[in-house]
C-alpha cells in the first residue's frame, strides 16, 4: 500500500501527480470545504460543538470548485486559524457542560495523565476525524502528546484538549487523503471516504467504515448495498445541495453586492432565499419528485419567502394552506407567467448580473459554461466597453441595442454571438431579478436562438435548453468531476459516455446518476505512478 | 394553499370585503408613512413660536409656584452634562408634579386637566391642508394650498403648528412624528389599505382599510418594501370600508362614515379613531400612493397618556391647546367639543393583500 506523503509548514503539496494514465486520473488530495468541516465536527460531537469554519476564499477549476480543492494548500495564516479553530474546538469538547456525554471513559484523577482513558477516547474520536483508524503509531504519539500535556497542565482534560487538537490540524483530517492499492485502486478506507463525500459531503459513518474494514466495498454487491443506504439516507440531499452550490457558483454571491439606489429590495434576506430558492426547487424537483433532471430549465413549480415574493412582486404569506406559520411556500407560476426554470431564478438571473445593470454576456456566458460545458473565451484586454456600459446613452435604451453597437466591433462579434442571445432572453429580468418589460421605455426584445433552436422568451429558452442534448451530458461530466477532484482524464471519456448514455435510459434522474458514479469501477481507479 | 399571481389575487380581498362591479379590481397597499398633514410656513405664527422645552418648564415651574432662583439652579443643572438628570432627579419631579388636585401636588402627566393654561400660541395662517368637514367657511376654516378649497377644518394643525417639533409640511414630516413612527411602525402590525374600482382613473370606487398580522419590512435604504404580502388581521374592529369616487387618478371618500384602526402599539396614536371621514388619495404610476386623511377625532386620543409621558416636551402646553380648540361632537352635558378636526398625511406602497380566512 501506497501512501501520498505530505508536508505541513507553509505549505502542503502532495507527492507524485504528475503522471497521467490512459485509462484513468491520477490521485488528488482535497482540503475539507468549510461545510465539511462544519459536517464532521457536527456528526462527531453534535451539533452544539459548532465550529464556524470560515476558510478562505477558493478559486474554480473546470467550473468546480470540488477541483481547485485538490490544489489547495495552507498558507501560514489559514494553518494558524485552523489550529485556532481546533483548540476552540477540543475545548469545548472537553468542557463540563459536553465531558460526560463526549468522553467514554473517566480518569484516574482529574489532575493528572490518564493514557488508557486518552487511548479510548483519541483513538474513537481519531477513527472519525480521520476517516479511517489510527495506526498504532499514531496513536501512540497523540496518547503521548495528550499525557505531557496533562502532566504539565496538571489537567487530564487540558492534556486531552490538546490531543484533541493535534488530530484537528493534521493534514489526516485537514485533507481527503487518499490510499491506492498495487492494483491502481483505492483501499477500502479511502472509497469509504470518497463515497461519503460524494453522498453525503462528510465523512463515513460507523456502518460504512465497518463495510469497508470487512471488504464490502470491494465487491460490487456490497458497494452497491451501501451506496443505496447512503442514498436512501436524508443526508443525501446534503450533498446534492453542495454540488449543485457548487456548480452554480453560489459562493460567488458572498462577494455579490448590488447598486442600493438601483436595486433597493436586494436584501441580504433575498440573497440568502435567493440561493435557497433554488435548492429548495432542484430538491424537489429532483429528489422528492425523482422528476428529470432537465425539467429544472421548465418547471413552474418554486418555493418562495415574502422577502423573495417583493423582489418578484407576487404574494407569499407567511402561512401554510392550512395557515401555519413558514417561512417558505410552495409557488405554482400560472401558465402565461414569464418566469420558468431555474434560469428566472434570482440566483442565477442577479448572480450573473453587474451592480447597477444586467448582463446579458455574463448570463449567457453561465448558461454555456455552468450548463452546457462549454468554454467561452474571455474578452481580449483592450476592448473599449464604453457604449455597453452606458445604459443612459438616450441612442441604445435596451441592452440588445447597446450591445449591436458593441459588437460592430470585430474582435467582439464572435464571442458575442454565442454568448448574447440567451442573455437578451433573460433580459426582462433586472439585475436584482425583478420582472420588467421596458428598458429606459423601450421594449424588451427577449427573441433568439441557442445553437440553431429560435426562442421567444426565457420560458421558451428554457425549454431549449431542456432538450438540449449537451445539459444533461455536462451535469454527468461534472457530477464525475466533483466526485473525482478533477477533470476526468482522456481514458475515462468511455466510461463517461457511459454514464451519459444510461442518464437519459433512465430518465434524467440525478439520484440513478449519483449512483452510476458510486458503483462504477473507474470510480475508484487511479493512474498508475511513474 | 397555490397561490396565483395578478389580480385573481386581489379579486379574493375584493370579493369578501368589497362591493364591487364585476370587472372590478382591487389594489392593496401598506401604509408606509402616516403623520399629521400640517403645513409650516413662515410668520404662520402671529404670536411667534413657542419656547423650546427646557425653557417652557422652567415657567410652568414658576406658574407652579418655585423660586425662579431654584428654578434657574436646576436649568443650570439640567444642561451640566456630568450630572444625571434622569426623571428621578429633583427638577423632574417638580416638572412632573406641577398638578395640583385638591391642595395636594399630583403628575401633570396624568392629571394635565390640573395645571394652569400656559395659553401657548398657535396657527395664524389661512393656510391648512386637510378638508371642509363642516362644509362652512367659518372664520377657523383655512384654505387648502393645494387644492384652493376653503373652509378647511384642521385645528389639530392649528394647536400644535407653532411648537418646533411638529413643524411640517405635505412632504416633510414633523420631527416628533418621524421619530416615533420609526421607531413603532416596523414593530406594530402593519396598517394596509385597498382601492377597488373597475377604472383607476375615473369612476366609483371602494377604499378599505386593514389591520395587518404582519410588520412591515425595510429594503436597503431604509424605506417600507413594497409588494409584500400582508395577510389582514380578521379582528373586525380594525376593517372598515368606505364608498369613493376617482376622477383623474385621485381617490376619494365619498360617504364619510367613521373609521377605526387598532394600532395598539403605537405610542402616538393607541387607536386611530375618525368620524366623518375624508380621504385624498393620488394613485402613481409606480403603484405607491399618497394623499391625505382626515376627519373629526376624538381629542383626548391625540394626547394620550402615553403620548404625555412618552414625549414631555411642551405637552402641557399641547393638551391645552387642543382641548381649547376642539371644534366638534359637543358633549351634551357640558357643551366641550370632544373632537378636533384633523387631517394626516399617508404614503403608501403596493402591497399584496390576504383576506382573513372564512
Amino acid at each position: 500500500m501506497r501512501k501520498f506523503g505530505l508536508v505541513l509548514g507553509l505549505g502542503l503539496a502532495v507527492a507524485g501527480q504528475a503522471a497521467a494514465a490512459e485509462t484513468s486520473g491520477h490521485l488528488v488530495m482535497r482540503r475539507l470545504t468549510p461545510e465539511q468541516y462544519e459536517n464532521i465536527i457536527a456528526e462527531t460531537f453534535g451539533r452544539d460543538v459548532s465550529s464556524g469554519a470560515r476558510f478562505s476564499d477558493q478559486t474554480r477549476e473546470g467550473g468546480l470548485i470540488a477541483i481547485s480543492a485538490s490544489k489547495t494548500t495552507v498558507t501560514g495564516p489559514e494553518l494558524e486559524h485552523f489550529d485556532s479553530l481546533a483548540r476552540t474546538i477540543a475545548e469545548k469538547v472537553v468542557d463540563k457542560g459536553h465531558r460526560n456525554a463526549l468522553v467514554p471513559c473517566k480518569p484516574a484523577s482529574i489532575k493528572d495523565a490518564d493514557d488508557a482513558c486518552a487511548r479510548q477516547f483519541l483513538t474513537d474520536v481519531g477513527r472519525s476525524l480521520y476517516r479511517r483508524p489510527l495506526t498504532k503509531d499514531e496513536a501512540d504519539a497523540i496518547v503521548l502528546a495528550a499525557g505531557d500535556a496533562a502532566r504539565t497542565q496538571k489537567s487530564f482534560y487540558d492534556g486531552l484538549a490538546h490531543g484533541l487538537a493535534g488530530l484537528m490540524i493534521s493534514p489526516d483530517f485537514l485533507f481527503r487523503v487518499e490510499n491506492v492499492k498495487a492494483d491502481g485502486t483505492l483501499d477500502a478506507y479511502s472509497k469509504a471516504s470518497r463515497l461519503s463525500f460524494f453522498l453525503w459531503n462528510t465523512q463515513p459513518d460507523e456502518a460504512l467504515l465497518k463495510a469497508a474494514e470487512k471488504g464490502n466495498l470491494d465487491t460490487e454487491k456490497g458497494l452497491a448495498r451501501e451506496v443505496d443506504r447512503m442514498i436512501a439516507s436524508r443526508r443525501f440531499e446534503t450533498a446534492v445541495r453542495a454540488f449543485f452550490s457548487d456548480l452554480l457558483m453560489f459562493d460567488d454571491f458572498n462577494a455579490l453586492s448590488k447598486d442600493a439606489m438601483i436595486y433597493p429590495r436586494f436584501t441580504q434576506q433575498v440573497i440568502k432565499d435567493a440561493q435557497e430558492q433554488t435548492m429548495r426547487t432542484l430538491v424537489d424537483l429532483l429528489l422528492t419528485k425523482r422528476s428529470d433532471y432537465r425539467d429544472i430549465f421548465t418547471s413552474r413549480t418554486t418555493f418562495l419567502t415574502p422577502a423573495l415574493g417583493s423582489l418578484y412582486r407576487m404574494p407569499v404569506p407567511k402561512t401554510t394552506p392550512n395557515m401555519e406559520p413558514a417561512d417558505w411556500v410552495e409557488v405554482q407560476y400560472p401558465e402565461n407567467d414569464p418566469r420558468a426554470g431555474i434560469l428566472t431564478h434570482a440566483s442565477f438571473v442577479a448572480l450573473h448580473s453587474h451592480p447597477g445593470r444586467t448582463s446579458p454576456t455574463l448570463r449567457g456566458k453561465a448558461l454555456r459554461e455552468i450548463l452546457l460545458c462549454q468554454r467561452v473565451p474571455d474578452p481580449p484586454g483592450n476592448v473599449n466597453f464604453t457604449v455597453v456600459q452606458d445604459s443612459s446613452n438616450p441612442l441604445y435604451k435596451t441592452a440588445r441595442e447597446r450591445l449591436n453597437a458593441h459588437a460592430t466591433e470585430a474582435m467582439c462579434t464572435g464571442c458575442h454571438k454565442i454568448t448574447d442571445p440567451m442573455g437578451l432572453a433573460l433580459d426582462v429580468f433586472d439585475g436584482a431579478g425583478t420582472y420588467r418589460t421596458t428598458e429606459n421605455g423601450a421594449a424588451i426584445d427577449t427573441s433568439g436562438t441557442l445553437d440553431g433552436v429560435a426562442f421567444k422568451n426565457a420560458v421558451e429558452l428554457g425549454n431549449v435548453l431542456h432538450n438540449h442534448p449537451g445539459a444533461p451530458k455536462c451535469l454527468v461530466t461534472r457530477l464525475a468531476s466533483y466526485g473525482l477532484g478533477r477533470v476526468p482524464a482522456a481514458g475515462e471519456k468511455t466510461w463517461i459516455e457511459a454514464m451519459q448514455a444510461d442518464f437519459a435510459k433512465a430518465g434524467y434522474r440525478v439520484p440513478d446518476l449519483f449512483k452510476s458514479v458510486a458503483t462504477s469501477a473507474a470510480f475508484f481507479k487511479v493512474a498508475n505512478e511513474k | 394553499m397555490r397561490l396565483v399571481r395578478g389580480p385573481l389575487y386581489f379579486l379574493a380581498v375584493a370579493s369578501v370585503l368589497c362591493a364591487s362591479g364585476a370587472h372590478a379590481e382591487t389594489r392593496g397597499f401598506v401604509i408606509a408613512q402616516f403623520f399629521p398633514a400640517f403645513h409650516s410656513q413662515e410668520g404662520d405664527c402671529a404670536g411667534g413660536m413657542n419656547l423650546n422645552t427646557g425653557d417652557q418648564y422652567d415657567i410652568g415651574l414658576v406658574q407652579a409656584g418655585y423660586d425662579e432662583k431654584q428654578v434657574a439652579e436646576w436649568a443650570r443643572k439640567a444642561e451640566d452634562k456630568a450630572l444625571i438628570t434622569s426623571f428621578r432627579d429633583e427638577r423632574h419631579r417638580a416638572i412632573r408634579d406641577r398638578a395640583t388636585i385638591n391642595g395636594k401636588k399630583v403628575s401633570a402627566w396624568v392629571n394635565p386637566q390640573a395645571t394652569p393654561d400656559p395659553n401657548l400660541n398657535t396657527v395664524t395662517s389661512k393656510f391648512a391642508l386637510g378638508f371642509d368637514l363642516d362644509g362652512k367657511e367659518g372664520a377657523a376654516g383655512f384654505e387648502n394650498p393645494m387644492t384652493g378649497e376653503k373652509g378647511v377644518d384642521n385645528q389639530y394643525f392649528r394647536a400644535l403648528g407653532c411648537f418646533t417639533a411638529h413643524r411640517g409640511s405635505y412632504s416633510d414630516r414633523p420631527a416628533t412624528w418621524s421619530y416615533m413612527w420609526d421607531i413603532v411602525a416596523p414593530a406594530m402590525p402593519a396598517w394596509l389599505m385597498s382601492v377597488t374600482a373597475d377604472d383607476f382613473k375615473n369612476g366609483a370606487a371602494t377604499v378599505s382599510f386593514y389591520r395587518a398580522r404582519e410588520h412591515i419590512e425595510r429594503d436597503v435604504n431604509n424605506n417600507v418594501l413594497p409588494d409584500l404580502t400582508f395577510r389582514i388581521d380578521p379582528d373586525l374592529r380594525s376593517q372598515v370600508s368606505f364608498k369613493a369616487e376617482i376622477k383623474d387618478g385621485v381617490v376619494s371618500i365619498t360617504e364619510h362614515g367613521n373609521l377605526h384602526a387598532v394600532w395598539g402599539e403605537m405610542v402616538l396614536l393607541t387607536d386611530l379613531r375618525l368620524g366623518n371621514t375624508h380621504l385624498r388619495l393620488s394613485l402613481r404610476d409606480d403603484g405607491s400612493a399618497d394623499g391625505v386623511l382626515g376627519g373629526y377625532q376624538p381629542w383626548k386620543d391625540t394626547i394620550s397618556d402615553g403620548y404625555r409621558s412618552a414625549m414631555g416636551a411642551d405637552s402641557l402646553g399641547e393638551y391645552w391647546n387642543i382641548r381649547k380648540l376642539a371644534d366638534a361632537n359637543p358633549d351634551p352635558k357640558t357643551g366641550a367639543n370632544q373632537d378636533i378636526s384633523v387631517a394626516y398625511r399617508i404614503n403608501a406602497v403596493p402591497a399584496f393583500l390576504i383576506p382573513p380566512p372564512q
